[in-house]
């Protein structure tokens, strides 16, 4: 590999770890740890929420299915979609979230739950299924990790697994979520950049979109079109499932907690959203591009899809560039990586054993320790238990959609939402999404070809969240009166 | 008051997924699409039930069915472009099918609409700060 890409792969990495080591001083306690200690302002929340959604599979997974299936592979619906699920996001739970965040010391989603349905058993569920989502999703980010490391320094994927794995845990273990919000801001800044620079030069190299156009056509009409070689009907329950869904992704409820004040809130969505859609333009331009090279024979042969953009930025823009690009691409993982181990260190440390009326004492030690553990935990899955990754990799996204939306975000905005339906909301969404996940892997597929079983599963869950909670109604009085203030936004 | 507008929410958004649902088991895209839109312009209308209930109901109006209304427009525009000729059309917007172009330059100004739109009707009611720093015992 180029020494230039390297070194600025390097220094990126350095980079992460200082700021690690700048957040771990100033991390004193829980709240800290998990929130920040409520005094992020607007900038630095807007890029956290988008760095922790504009994960590896959004930029290596997103650029992959694109090369595979023109536009509709994934930015026509998945990718048009989160910027509009971060403003149904802060419409329906910013100020809601912020507000909640005033009445004690609720730094998680399980605390989040517990004080509004007054119910431990909301608050268990909700940690059981964020921390069924997280391993899912850090086995995945492991993988992503040593896939790109190993493209970097031309080593095995294990060894960058596990190098990657090291630098991470040396910021998230000590600074916790204050050095998780400081490093995705540097990798937002980043990714943003990167995309910007690298759309201008994929156009380049396609010869203008017209060429590119026209090469797509002749080759396959399809790819042409907006929706790509995917059905339209896949295409809306991705913009269903991605909209709607972003907004029930605990990785950006919580930075509603660590928000300084309201007015913090105004232009949040707007950045977020704005940042992703140029990240969108990176992922759109380097996988049709890549196509239409490859149809003319300009382009290598890929063993996976997933390799169009590191190949491409590598061979087709110049070698600062491409550092940059590859920097990019291992922010994107490693910032939702991140992301995700503060929320399980939350869910084992904090919301699964409180549910049981245990309160672990000395949380931020622990906490520390359980990053650790997971970050280990992880790594190991994906070195031994490949399958076993691959299970869990199904409860990510459509998960924690279906999951947390009914019962956080509309429940947060319902006053006759109840506890009980809040957990059949959960229970009917983990099973729905296990059943019809796992067993698409086994050939059992009983829906309508093409659709997203995540989508079904919000769907069917936010039905038995409002068809339960309608008909539990006696523990409606038991919402506190400053919770009801809450309700009313 | 606050209740029952946020019932009569709940109650719009109940018979939409249904309708969504039973778009999806048939696996019709404009069953599951087109309420789906209405879903958005519900969940914004959510996001202004405080000001709603004092009395205050134009500009949330405004916003929930400027969204939706232009949503609407725009992927019925998509749809009967794509109905004809969808991908071997000769003719090019910005070098691309006319439907491409419509979706590529449409859908990224919509999707940011609403961002735009909240940070627009943000109101000095809205600005609060925390009463305390009782998150400084912290726990650990």
């Amino acid at each position: 590999m180029n020494a230039t890409i390297v070194s600025i792969v390097v220094v990126y990495l350095l980079a992460t770890v200082a700021i690690g080591v700048w957040a771990t001083r100033r991390t004193k306690n829980t709240a800290d740890f998990f929130i920040a200690g409520r005094s992020l302002g607007m900038f630095v929340v807007a890029m956290a929420v988008f760095t922790s959604i504009q994960s590896g599979f959004g930029v290596l997974g997103g650029t992959g299915l694109t090369f595979d299936a023109g536009f509709g592979g994934f930015v026509a619906g998945i990718g048009f979609a989160a910027p509009l699920g971060f403003a149904l996001a802060w419409f329906l739970a910013g100020k809601r979230m912020w507000k909640l965040g005033n009445l004690g010391e609720i730094y998680t989603l399980g605390d989040v739950v517990e004080k509004r349905y007054a119910s431990k058993g909301v608050r268990g569920w909700i940690g059981f299924a964020v921390a069924l989502g997280v391993i899912g999703y850090l086995g995945v980010q492991v993988q992503a990790t040593g896939f790109v490391m190993s493209s970097v320094f031309n080593i095995s994927t294990s060894t960058g697994a596990i190098i990657g794995l090291v630098i991470l845990g040396l910021y998230a273990v000590g600074g916790g979520i204050i050095a998780g919000v400081y490093t995705d801001l540097l990798q937002g800044i980043l990714m943003v950049g990167v995309s910007v620079v690298v759309f201008f030069l994929a156009l380049n190299a396609g010869g203008g979109i017209l060429n590119i156009t026209q090469t797509l056509q002749a080759e396959d009409a399809a790819l042409a079109s907006p929706f790509g070689t995917v059905s339209a009907f896949t295409i809306a329950c991705y913009f269903l499932l991605f909209s709607l869904g972003a907004a029930g992704q605990p990785q950006l409820l919580t930075k509603f907690l660590m928000t300084r004040s309201t007015q913090e809130l105004k232009w949040g969505a707007l950045v977020s959203g704005l940042s992703y859609l140029i990240t969108m333009m990176l992922v759109a331009s380097v996988g049709l591009v890549a196509l239409s090279l490859s149809f003319q024979g300009d382009f290598p042969g890929l063993d996976s899809p997933d390799a169009a953009l590191p190949t491409f930025v590598i061979q087709y823009t110049p070698p600062v560039v491409a550092g940059l690009a590859l920097a990019g691409i291992l922010a994107a993982i490693m910032s939702t990586g991140d992301a995700f181990l503060n929320l399980g260190a939350a869910s084992l440390i904090r919301d699964i054993p409180r549910a049981f009326g245990f309160e672990v004492r000395n949380e931020l030690m622990w906490s520390r320790v359980s990053i650790a553990f997971l970050l280990v935990l992880s790594l190991l899955f994906s070195l031994y238990l490949d399958t076993l990754v691959a299970l869990l990799g199904v409860f990510g996204w459509g998960t924690f959609a279906a999951a947390i939306f009914p019962a956080v975000v509309l429940g947060l905005a319902w006053p006759r939402a109840t506890r009980q339906g809040a957990i059949a909301s959960i229970v009917v969404s983990l099973l729905i999404n296990f059943v019809l996940e796992i067993g698409a892997i086994y050939g059992f597929a009983p829906l309508p070809e093409g659709i997203v079983n995540g989508a079904f599963a919000l769907v069917v869950a936010l039905i038995v969240f409002i068809v339960v909670s309608l008909a539990t109604q006696s523990t409606e009085d038991e919402i506190a009166p400053e919770v009801r203030k809450v309700l009313d936004g | 008051m606050r209740g029952s507008l946020s019932d009569r929410l709940v109650y719009v958004l109940l018979g939409l997924l249904a309708l969504i649902l039973i778009g999806m088991l048939l696996a019709s895209w404009r069953v599951v699409l087109y309420p789906f839109l209405l879903v958005v312009g519900v969940s914004i209308l959510f996001g202004f039930i405080r000001r709603i209930s004092d009395g205050n109901s134009l500009v949330p109006a405004l916003v929930a069915g400027s969204v939706v209304v232009l949503f609407f427009i725009l992927f019925i525009w998509v749809d009967i472009l794509s109905g004809g000729e969808p991908t071997g059309s000769t003719n090019y917007v910005f070098g691309m099918t006319p439907a491409m172009a419509v979706y590529v330059i449409g859908v990224p100004i919509l999707v940011a609409l609403p961002s735009l739109l909240y940070a627009l009707t943000f109101t000095r009611e809205d600005l609060e700060t925390p009463p305390a720093a009782h998150n400084e015992e912290g726990g650990g």
